[in-house]
Formats: C-alpha cells, sequence, structure tokens
C-alpha cells in the first residue's frame, strides 16, 4: 500500500515526468546553494587578495597569490586576542547561567506545585513580548548605579535569573515530558527536589540542554547592541565591536575587513557544523511548541 | 467542598518550588517589571543623565507628534516590515516545500540554506556593506555583467545602493531574505508533522497537486505560519544592528529604522526621557499588532 | 564528609565570585605614591595618542611631579559622545575633556563645564591676551568661559600649482570675486582621457557646517540672528549664497557629485591632482605631507559681497564634577599655553591659539608651509564661527535635509526654507 513513499512504477511516461521534476527540483536546490554560499567564498577571496588589488573593479575571483599575511595584519592591527577573551568570558559564563538558572526555574514550573504556578508562567512567557528598548534605559541606569559600566557584568550577571523567557519555556516542556515513575522512585529512595532535578531531570534531557547552550552561544557570541551600550574602552571590547571599530577605523582596506570578519565567523560555523543536529532540533522544538 | 488547606507536605513543597523558581523572579523584579515601570515614569519626565531629571508630563510625548524623524522612521520600519515579512515568510515556504522531498542530498541542502542564518552578526553586515559597494561590490559586478554572446550589460548603470536613499531599504530587505533558512527550518519541521494519511485521503477525493496545497498543507501547517508570522512582526520592529552599522540611518534618513532612533535618542542625544517615551510607543504597537494577530487567528489557524 | 566538602567547595567558589560582582568600577584619583590622577579624554587616534604618550605627558609631568596624566580615548569622534556619557554616568568621569566647536554648543548648554572665569581671575601667571580673541570667544557661553582652546584654523583656498600652469589659468588671488572663482573652475574640469566621463575637477564643495555658512555669509545672508532667536537661512540672499555653493556641484558641474568622487575624499582628490582647488583648514598640512608630488599653495577664499570665512577650533574644558580642579586647570594652561602650543605644532595640528606661537616662524616657515601660509593666519581677521542653538539635536537633524540637494534631489530653496521652519519651531521650544 502507499505509504508515502514513490509508487514503483514501470509506465515510461510517468517515470519521465517524475525523473524531469527531480532533475529541475535539483537544479533549483543547487541554484539556491549558489545564492546562499557566494558571498562566503567571495568573502574568502576578499580577504586574500592583496591590498592593491582590492580597489580594482572587476578584480579576479582567485587572487594570486593568497595574502594569507591579511589575517595576521587584521588580527594585529586591534587587539583582536582581548577581543576574543571578552568574548569567551561573555559567552561561557552566559551559556552556564543560562542553562543553569533556566533549568532550575523550568524544573519549578513544571514539576513541584506552588499556588499561582500558572499565573506565574503566564507571566514569564508575557515577557517574551515586551521589546527590549523597554527595559534598557533604566537597566543601565541601575548598572551605572551599580558602577558596572566599561565592564563585562552588566552582559553576565543578567543570564543568572532566570536565563530568559524562551529557554524556560523550552526546558518547561521537556522537563514535563519525564515520567512521574522515574521522580517517585527518586523519592523513595530519600531523594529532595534538588536531587530529582540534578540526577534525574538533568540527565534526562541533555539534548535539549545542549539546544539551549547551543543557542546561548550563538546569542551572546553575536551580540552587539548589549555590549554596545556597556562598554566603551578597547580592553574590554567583545568580537562584535571590535570588528566595528576596525570598521570605523580601516573601513576601506577590505582585505583586511574581510578576513578580520572571517576569523570572527569562524568558530561559529566550525560549532555549527559539528553541532548541527542540535541548531535543527532547537529550532524544531521552538516552533512546534510555538 | 470547603476550602483545601495544604497540607505540611504540600507547604513544603510549595516553598521548595517558590525557591526553584526564585532565581527569575528576581531577575523579573530587578530586570523586567522594575524597568517596565521606571521606563513609563521615565516618559513623562526630562532626563540628560548630565543634568537632575525633571518631570515634564505629556511634553514628550506631544513632542513625539511634532517630530518629523518619528513619522519618518515609523514610516521605514513598516516599509521594511510590510516587504519583509511576507517575502520572508514565502521564501521560507518555498525553501522548505522544496526541501521537503524524499530525495537525496536534502540534509545537505537545508544544512546549506541554514548556514546564513547561523553566521548573522556583525561579520556578515560587512560583508554584505562589501556586497552592496557601487563599484567594487559583488552585486553590482554581476548585474553589470555581459549577458552572453552580446556586449549589453545586464544593468549598466546599477543601483547605489546603501548610497542611495530609494535603494538603501531594499538592499537591507535582499539581505533579510538571504537568511530565510531559520524560518525555512521551523517550516520544514511543521511540514513533516503533517500525517501522510490526509494527503491519501484528499487523493481519494480526487485533489490535485493544487488543491493538496491549499487545502491540506496550509491548514495544517498555519499553527507554524502563526508562530512564524508573530515572531516576524516582533523581528523586524527591532532590526538595529544592520541600520547602525551599515547605514547610520541614512542616506537621508531612509534607513532610520525606529529603533535606530531610539538609540541615538538615548545614547547619543543623551534624551533619556524622550527615548523612553518612544520604548513605550514601541511595545504599544507591537502589543496591538499582535493582539489583532490572535483576534483573527481562531480564522484560519487551525490545531489538531 | 561529603556533604561538608561540597559546602566548602560551594563557599570557596561563591564568596570570591559574590566579591567580583559587587565590585565597583570607580576611577582611580590618587596613584599609589600619592600623586593627583588627572584623565585626559579625547577622540584621538593611534598615532596621536602616541604623540601624547611620548612628548606632551613626559613633559607635563617633568615639570608638574605631584600629578599623573592618564589618557583616555574614543578612537576617533564616532562614538565620543556616547563614550563620554558611559563614563559620567558610570561615575567615572574624566577631568579633563577635548572639545571642538562642533560639540561644543552641546554640552555647554549642559552646564557640566568648569567657569574658568573665576579660576583666571585668581590667576596672575594667566593672561587671557597671549590668546586670539575670536578664538577664545568661541569657548564662551552665556557669559561664562567653559574651556581653553589650544588650537584653531580659518577656512581657505588650496590649490594646485601644476594644475593652473597646465590650462593657463592665473593663480588665486585676493582679488577673487565669485565669478572669477566660476571661472577657474570651469578652465580646471575637465575629462582627461576622453572617456566621456569627467574626471578632473576644479573645485570640490562639500556638504559640511564648516564650509557652507562662509558662502552664505559672504553674500550678505546668515544662518541665526546674533540673538539665535530666529533663524534667517530663508532671505533671499541666504538662500542665493548657499545656492551657489551648491550649484557648484549639481549646476555648473565644476565640483563632483556623490559617486564622481569615485570614493576619494575631497582631500585625495586634491592630493591625487583630481581637483585643482579645495576649501581647508591648516589641519590638512598633516594629511599632505605623507605626499604632495605638485607645487601648491594657499589664497583667500573668493569675496562675495563681502569678505568671510568660517574657523574651526579645538580646546579643552574642565567638568564641574573633577576631585582636582587646581591639578587640571594646571594641564589645561599646559594644553593651551606655549608647551602645548609647540607640540600642537609638532603634531600637525594646524595653529595654537596661543598668539606668539602661532605667530612665529616656528609655524609659519615650517617645512610643510607653502609660500603664502600666512593666508590662514590673516584671514582670522575676517572669520567667523558658524553658529549653533542650544537646541543643537533638532539644530543637527534638520540640517541633514541638505544632503538632498548635494546629491541633486532637492532644490536648494525648499530645502533652505524648511530648514529655517525646523530650526525656528526648535529655537522657540525649549532645549530637550
Amino acid at each position: 500500500m502507499v505509504n508515502g513513499r514513490l509508487r514503483k512504477t514501470t509506465d515510461p511516461r510517468v517515470r519521465f515526468w517524475r525523473n524531469l521534476k527531480t532533475a529541475l527540483t535539483y537544479l533549483v536546490l543547487i541554484g539556491l546553494s549558489c545564492v546562499f554560499l557566494i558571498p562566503f567564498f567571495w568573502m574568502l577571496s576578499t580577504s586574500l587578495t592583496e591590498a592593491s588589488k582590492v580597489i580594482v573593479r572587476d578584480r579576479e575571483w582567485i587572487p594570486h597569490p593568497f595574502m594569507w599575511s591579511n589575517y595576521y595584519k587584521a588580527l594585529t592591527v586591534l587587539p583582536f586576542q582581548l577581543f576574543l577573551k571578552n568574548t569567551l568570558i561573555i559567552t561561557i559564563c552566559c551559556i552556564i547561567g543560562q542553562t543553569l538558572s533556566a533549568s532550575l526555574v523550568a524544573f519549578g514550573f513544571s514539576r513541584m506545585r506552588f499556588p499561582g504556578r500558572n499565573v506565574l508562567f503566564i507571566m514569564v512567557l508575557s515577557t517574551m513580548m515586551l521589546p527590549v528598548q523597554v527595559t534598557q534605559i533604566p537597566t543601565f541606569v541601575i548598572f551605572t548605579h551599580l558602577r558596572w559600566i566599561d565592564t563585562l557584568k552588566p552582559l553576565i550577571v543578567p543570564a543568572f535569573f532566570g536565563g530568559g523567557a524562551f529557554f524556560i519555556f523550552l526546558l518547561r516542556q521537556f522537563f514535563m515530558t519525564i515520567p512521574s515513575e522515574l521522580e517517585d522512585a527518586a523519592k523513595i529512595d530519600g531523594c529532595s527536589s534538588l536531587g530529582i532535578y540534578w540526577n534525574v531531570a538533568l540527565p534526562l534531557s541533555k539534548p535539549a540542554l545542549a539546544t539551549v547552550a547551543i543557542f546561548s552561544f550563538m546569542g551572546h557570541w553575536n551580540d552587539f547592541m548589549g555590549p554596545l551600550i556597556y562598554i566603551q574602552s578597547m580592553e574590554n571590547k567583545t568580537l562584535a565591536l571590535g570588528l566595528n571599530s576596525f570598521r570605523s577605523l580601516h573601513g576601506t582596506e577590505y582585505h583586511l575587513l574581510m578576513a578580520a570578519s572571517i576569523s570572527v565567523l569562524l568558530p561559529v560555523l566550525i560549532i555549527f557544523f559539528c553541532a548541527q543536529k542540535y541548531f535543527v532540533q532547537g529550532i524544531v522544538l521552538s516552533g512546534i511548541k510555538g | 467542598m470547603g476550602k483545601n488547606k495544604l497540607t505540611k507536605r504540600q507547604k513544603v513543597e510549595a516553598v521548595q518550588g517558590f525557591m526553584f523558581i526564585s532565581p527569575w523572579m528576581i531577575g523579573f523584579i530587578v530586570f523586567a517589571a522594575g524597568p517596565v515601570i521606571a521606563s513609563l515614569v521615565l516618559s513623562f519626565c526630562k532626563w540628560d543623565i548630565l543634568t537632575p531629571v525633571q518631570f515634564v508630563g505629556l511634553k514628550n510625548y506631544v513632542k513625539m507628534t511634532n517630530d518629523p524623524l518619528i513619522k519618518k522612521s515609523l514610516t521605514n520600519t513598516l516599509y521594511y516590515a510590510s516587504a519583509a515579512i511576507p517575502l520572508g515568510m514565502v521564501g521560507a515556504l518555498s525553501t522548505a516545500l522544496l526541501l521537503n522531498q524524499k530525495l537525496k542530498g536534502m540534509r545537505l541542502f537545508r544544512t546549506l540554506f541554514y548556514v546564513p542564518s547561523v553566521t548573522a552578526g556583525v561579520a556578515t553586515l560587512l560583508l554584505w556593506m562589501l556586497i552592496f559597494n557601487p563599484e567594487l561590490g559583488l552585486l553590482n559586478r554581476a548585474l553589470r555583467h555581459q549577458i552572453p554572446f552580446t556586449h549589453i550589460p545586464f544593468i549598466a548603470d546599477p543601483p547605489k545602493w546603501l548610497g542611495d536613499p530609494h535603494w538603501a531599504m531594499p538592499a537591507l530587505i535582499i539581505m533579510a531574505l538571504w537568511g530565510v533558512g531559520g524560518g525555512m527550518l521551523i517550516y520544514l519541521a511543521g511540514l513533516q508533522g503533517i500525517p501522510e494519511e490526509l494527503y491519501e485521503a484528499s487523493l481519494l477525493d480526487g485533489a490535485n497537486a493544487r488543491q493538496k496545497f491549499w487545502y491540506v498543507t496550509i491548514p495544517l501547517l498555519s499553527p507554524t505560519i502563526f508562530f512564524n508570522l508573530i515572531m516576524s512582526i516582533i523581528g523586524s520592529f527591532q532590526v538595529f544592528n544592520a541600520a547602525f552599522i551599515m547605514t547610520g540611518g541614512g542616506p537621508m534618513d531612509a534607513t532610520r529604522f525606529y529603533v535606530l532612533y531610539l538609540f541615538q535618542n538615548a545614547f547619543q542625544y543623551f534624551r533619556m526621557g524622550y527615548a523612553s517615551a518612544m520604548a513605550w510607543l514601541l511595545f504599544i504597537i507591537i502589543l496591538i499588532l499582535t493582539l489583532i494577530q490572535f483576534k483573527i487567528a481562531p480564522k484560519w489557524v487551525h490545531y489538531q | 564528609m561529603k556533604k561538608l566538602l561540597t559546602y566548602l567547595a560551594i563557599v570557596i567558589i561563591f564568596v570570591p565570585l559574590v566579591r567580583w560582582v559587587a565590585k565597583p568600577k570607580v576611577r582611580q584619583e590618587y596613584t599609589k605614591d600619592g600623586k593627583v590622577i588627572i584623565e585626559w579624554y579625547n577622540y584621538s587616534t593611534p598615532e596621536f595618542l602616541k604623540l601624547y604618550t611620548d612628548y606632551l605627558v613626559p613633559e607635563f609631568e617633568a615639570s608638574h611631579p605631584d600629578i599623573k596624566i592618564r589618557l583616555n580615548s574614543s578612537l576617533g569622534d564616532t562614538g565620543y559622545d556616547a563614550k563620554l556619557l558611559t563614563l559620567i554616568a558610570g561615575k567615572i568621569p574624566p577631568d579633563i575633556v577635548h572639545i571642538t566647536q562642533q560639540n561644543f554648543p552641546f554640552y555647554a548648554v549642559k552646564g557640566i563645564f568648569l567657569d574658568l572665569n573665576p579660576v583666571i581671575a585668581r590667576d596672575k601667571s594667566f593672561n587671557l591676551n597671549d590668546y586670539f580673541g575670536p578664538v577664545m570667544d568661541g569657548m564662551r557661553f552665556q557669559g561664562k568661559l567653559l574651556g581653553l582652546p589650544s588650537d584653531f584654523s580659518t577656512i581657505a583656498l588650496v590649490y594646485n600649482k601644476r594644475m593652473f600652469d597646465k590650462y593657463h589659468v592665473p593663480y588665486p588671488d585676493k582679488n577673487w570675486d565669485w565669478d572669477k572663482f566660476l571661472w577657474a573652475a570651469k578652465k580646471l574640469t575637465r575629462d582627461t582621457d576622453g572617456d566621456g566621463v569627467i574626471d578632473q575637477f576644479g573645485f570640490v564643495n562639500i556638504n559640511s557646517y564648516n564650509r557652507w555658512p562662509a558662502w552664505v555669509w559672504m553674500n550678505g545672508g546668515d544662518i541665526l540672528s546674533p540673538d539665535m532667536k530666529k533663524c534667517l537661512l530663508d532671505k533671499p540672499e541666504s538662500i542665493e549664497g548657499l545656492k551657489f555653493y551648491i550649484d557648484l556641484s549639481t549646476k555648473y558641474h565644476v565640483a563632483p557629485m556623490g559617486a564622481q568622487t569615485l570614493g576619494q575624499s575631497y582631500q585625495e582628490m586634491f592630493m591625487t591632482e583630481h581637483a585643482a582647488m579645495i576649501a581647508d583648514a591648516r589641519y590638512a598640512y598633516k594629511t599632505f605631507a605623507k605626499g604632495m608630488s605638485f607645487p601648491w599653495d594657499i589664497a583667500p577664499m573668493p569675496k562675495g559681497k563681502q569678505r568671510v570665512t568660517t574657523f574651526i577650533w579645538g580646546g579643552n574644558s574642565i567638568l564641574r564634577s573633577t576631585k582636582h580642579p587646581r591639578e587640571a586647570w594646571e594641564f589645561l594652561k599646559f594644553l593651551s599655553g606655549k608647551e602645548g602650543a609647540l607640540l600642537n605644532v609638532r603634531a600637525g595640528n594646524a595653529f595654537p591659539a596661543y598668539k606668539k606661537v602661532a605667530m612665529s616662524d616656528l609655524v609659519l616657515k615650517s617645512p610643510l608651509s607653502p609660500p603664502h601660509d600666512k593666508v590662514f593666519l590673516d584671514a582670522i581677521e575676517y572669520g567667523r564661527q558658524a553658529p549653533f542653538p542650544p537646541q543643537f539635536t533638532e539644530f543637527n537633524q534638520a540640517m541633514t535635509k541638505f544632503d538632498g540637494c548635494y546629491l541633486g534631489y532637492t532644490p536648494v530653496d525648499q530645502i533652505c526654507r524648511q530648514f529655517t521652519k525646523d530650526v525656528n519651531a526648535a529655537i522657540s521650544g525649549e532645549v530637550w
């Protein structure tokens, strides 16, 4: 019976049209892939071009010679190692903070009973509707009073307080699927709620936690507006801010600009290709449950 | 029935529950509820951080109605939204449909299409600045390319993109379309959640491809479409990085998005009160738009 | 036992964490050995910072052993305001800030600068007359003197002698009027390689508030009334003056429009001989020193109905929030006085505001000076500063509408009237 697969058929006419459709599909897909990926190749090509050739109007695609020195120059003109350090600190701390606090909160909302639980959860969801601009200025003022301006703290500390409504929502969905028998078994063994959280819920939710970690990474590695508001001195800048400074100081040196950009993109691409599964999973989870 | 008093056990669990969610509660008060109220109060004041706060009542809002840049930035944002949202959704859905076939290599294409979304950040903005460069950029180079076998260029005098007030916004929209990968994945997941039996049933009813699409696919995909729509609306009203880095709002305020103007008012012109008023206007607009969507939803969104 | 260890681990991690989190970022006011730290905020690029650290700061610290200078820079003038705001808001304000005629009014209105009048009255070693009057007046606001200028320059005509010789055009001189100027520019605008595209221009008319007011004034018009209560750009003389300037590119085509600059700045165009004349300040010598392969010289700007030109300046102001006004004043005097002036000259910073050095041979006969270098200095006699009302933000926003005129999209008179309307509306309201 039909089970979703293409019926095997020997009718040459049907076969012909089917093959044509397949061929066309592949053609379109390859064409689209080119459109999506050509900018990256051009980026690479520009980054390896010589300074004098970069401003030539219709320069060749494959530069002769490959100026690998562009990368060295681009990354030393501004202190990129400092930018990397700051970005890593922020990103890693936020990943830890968000996964930890979002999972704690989600556990509370999913497996613990307390008065007002549903109302509070709706409040969690409602914060997703809040445009960040409404809270930006007072939050900035809070941080000026704490004297945390021009440090990395305003970008790290909030991650430990809930981790964001989206992650709480995601993890709660996941926790709700944990069978209560496991929880009961742990309780019988004398586990406290915290113990259940740590020993039962977390290990079972590794995929969801991985997703949260990945999205947290993406969000903070590329974050621009946050650091823009809080960080001023060159030593505290992140990669995103550093690239922007690069643009304003050496914006017309396109080869260096592209080399620096590619260097900043590389970690993201590497992590993406290694952890594709979790990316897709995360998007799917968020979309379906939405 | 009577009131149910919590047993000691339940009381303990309630306290523990609150402790679990305490990080969020603290965060909510300090970083959400508190600032929301504070910014509302600020919107009725005049403050530039360097001098003391002054209460001015509704003057900020009145000033907003007279400020030509408010109108311009709202128009710009709406222009962008009304183009990027439909185009983005159609693009994402089309690619998802294309990839929803059981052919070899779909996984690879899906990954490739998604890469641009993943790389979103300052680096890709700089890349696109270069792509849109009127003289050296990839786009104009392709447009100026000669049609094969003739000496006629495709478009001899291509637009100046980010340097031309009429083409700056279209340029940003084109750039947004490059990132349809994210939406595509969501639609793909949604498509793959549609049970085969429904398609077969429709075949039995004599449906052709077009009818299958409109009467099976779309209705069953509607929750996903709805979700995407809400997210897109909120997202398109928050475009900041592109405007700040690539054009600075120009040329001639063509890309001065509302959120960019807000940022400039707060952190460049030091008008905290005015910026807070702008933030509240944004909040109300987004709220109204989302409520409208929720109201219309039952008419076209089918939940299984 | 295990519980004890876990608790211990938590404390060991937690306590330093909380301490780190709670640590406020404060400004150091004193060095370890008790010296006062004065922080100077400017927008110098790395090359200037190097000059300061290598020469300026050591010299000051040598003569003032109880003061240490710390430099803080926004590395370029974009982001200067945002950074200053965050520094002040974050309670780590600098003591002295570098300021130019462009952003001075914005901060002056906010009252964050220290009034120097009482300070000067008390300090007998300081003499106001050592400085150029008009430039010093630039830093006065509502009767207070809010800073000391350190350098300035008028705007004059810089021209390429070789190009003038090539096309047999007589050099500009003080008798030039607008018609002569236009005639010469036309003769110098050519398509040198015959491809149908003009690649050499007589002049470059940049859209800068440091340039176009001069043309308005020269024609007898004005931008703001002296009491800053009314915008006068809709008067026929004002419009005519500005129109002539903008028409140079949009109508007469002796100056490039938009893309015709091929991405080069106006200085780059001059240096690569794509433009025969530009209107520039003496600050440009720094850039020109990088290599001009042709003889060039300075001439006064062409005379309209009267002779006027703009001047720009840079200076420094002390913030009222400083905890060390005395030390800050010492450094301010240094920056603007003889030593600072000499360093300014070495840095190629146009003219120091300090008269004696400005008029000395050190400046006028420097290796960078073309034959008529003195034109810049003489021009201060008819130099005016482009005015700003306190409603600075709206004023600037209204000015962005002129971009369209330079691109040829909108007619000048229409924009002038619109500008006047907007500015009058802004001036009649409060400062927001």
